[in-house]
């Protein structure tokens, strides 16, 4: 039995037309087995067959479509005609060969009533969805310009997308149910049955949309694997000059011996800030009476478009620490006096469980780091002095 | 105001609500009774049949007594026989409207 795969041309929320098209395929000769991305037929005789979808009205545990119609339901359309097909989205569907064949509604009122559940659904779907993205800007937004770095331009840009298409098509299909369900009681009911019009915008819209899922599919995973370390490298293996000050060149301006013994940088590049690192440098000093001590230094860095970005950026880095303070019990966000420096922005904090940090920004360029050291050898200050100096040269 | 829906009962809804005054049916018996009642004058659509059943079992017109294999058979509560008669006692009303004449 010859099957034939087809692209559906339509929208799952235009059922006319839907209906439409697998009639004129059934004219063709090929009858719809089964309907999920694509169409599959098979190849048959061509033949006059009408073609009804049937909105669903329950749903399963997690809200899952019943893949077939009730049994009774089945067994009322088989005696008069009609043959369940298959499931397909939100719709069951039935042909039948019969032309004669009576209409699966018969009342205006009752049709527009079984509209009642699918206009529901969309609109707690639409209400879960919104509150859904709300979280999500609340939590990106709450460091727009920090989160587009670290989680990259494109990912964040087709996420910004993804959410206002899902959002407006959410809104535009409770609509249409809603006009449906008017106009099928007011006896005004009229959908254009012409799928062939407007079938290439539709494919376009598919092909953009599932180009999206897959740019964010794979922004997603780039972006974790970032987090989980994937592309640092050790800082044995890095070549080049960090343009910020390490713990070694201040260790060793003191006239002490720094011996590195771990670290990891990672040097990436966004539309927004053309330079970035992300430096851990744990090394061990030995001191001039021979003792040694370990000190370690964490460096964000970035290179941004712009003074005002990288002023955004700079803010971002303190919103994003209240934040983590918010949502993580053992964090706090102690603001403490920035030291005094010619910077055009600094500003210093306490997270309590890992450190004191200072965030400075400098024409194009924002620092955000940590030390962890004795004080008596070397402090977050003298670094702030150092790396203000070197941004001022 | 427009009325909402169940205010007043459609045909088929009136119906089907005559059929459960016979006893507990399940929807192809009920499709079978409205055939022979109105000698096939009113036609019930598969779709138009279950989703009554469904709002009536959800307003609670009607529950579902038994599930025997395919067949599941309903019953009238009590607060669907009062619809069935308060839309009977309206619709006497609209025959008694019409026949006392201009």
């Amino acid at each position: 039995m010859e099957q034939v795969y087809r692209f559906i041309p339509c929208p799952a929320n235009e059922p006319v037309k839907l209906r439409q098209w697998l009639e004129d395929m059934a004219n063709e000769g090929l009858l719809l087995e089964d309907i999920k991305f694509r169409a599959r037929f098979r190849k048959a005789a061509p033949q006059a067959l009408r073609y009804h979808l049937e909105p669903i009205q329950a749903w399963g545990f997690g809200g899952s479509a019943a893949e077939e119609p009730q049994p009774e339901l089945m067994e009322l359309a088989r005696d008069l005609g009609w043959q369940f097909v298959c499931r397909y989205g939100v719709y069951h569907i039935y042909r039948t060969a019969d032309p004669d064949a009576r209409d699966f509604h018969t009342e205006a009122e009752t049709q527009a009533l079984a509209l009642d559940f699918m206009r529901k659904r969309q609109r707690n779907s639409n209400i879960f969805s919104g509150l859904y993205y709300l979280f999500v800007i609340l939590v990106v937004g709450a460091a727009p310009v920090l989160n587009m770095i670290r989680m990259g331009t494109v990912l964040i840009s087709v996420l910004a997308l993804s959410m206002v298409s899902t959002v407006w098509m959410g809104v535009h299909r409770f609509l249409r149910f809603r006009r449906a369900q008017n106009a099928i009681r007011a006896g005004t009911y009229s959908e254009d049955t012409d799928w062939r019009k407007g079938r290439r915008s539709y494919l376009a819209q598919q092909a953009v949309v599932w180009l999206s899922v897959l740019a964010l599919a794979a922004g997603i995973v780039n972006y974790q694997m970032r987090r989980l370390g994937y592309g640092k490298c050790d800082l044995d293996e890095f070549q080049g000059d960090a343009p910020f000050v390490t713990t070694r060149e201040l260790v060793e301006a003191r006239g002490m011996t720094a011996e590195q013994t771990f670290g990891s940088v990672q040097v990436w590049s966004e539309p927004i800030a053309s330079v970035n690192y992300d430096w851990t440098e744990i090394v061990y000093i030995t001191t001039s009476d021979g003792t040694e001590r370990s000190c370690s230094l964490f460096v964000d860095f970035h290179e941004t478009a712009s003074p005002w970005v990288a002023r955004l950026l700079a803010e971002d880095y303190l919103r994003s620490a209240q934040f983590s303070a918010l949502v993580n019990s053992r964090r706090e966000y102690v603001s403490l006096d920035a030291f005094d420096l010619d910077v055009d922005f600094i500003a210093c904090y306490d997270t309590r469980d890992i450190g004191t940090y200072v965030v400075i920004q400098q024409g194009n360029v924002v620092v955000h780091a940590c030390i962890s050291a004795p004080a008596e050898l070397v402090t977050l200050e003298d670094w702030a002095i150092a790396m203000t100096e070197l941004l001022g040269r | 105001m427009p009325k909402k829906a169940m205010d007043v009962l459609t045909e088929s809804m009136f119906y089907v609500l005559m059929a459960f005054l016979k006893g507990p049916m399940c929807g192809i018996d009920i499709a079978d009774f409205i055939d022979r009642r109105t000698k096939g004058r009113v036609q019930m659509g598969p779709a138009t049949l279950y989703t009554i059943l469904g709002k009536f079992e959800k307003e609670h017109y009607i529950r579902e007594i038994s599930v025997e294999g395919r067949k599941r058979t309903y019953q009238i509560t009590e607060k669907g026989r009062t619809a069935y008669h308060e839309e009977l006692t309206r619709l006497k009303q609209c025959i008694l409207d019409a026949e006392g004449g201009f």
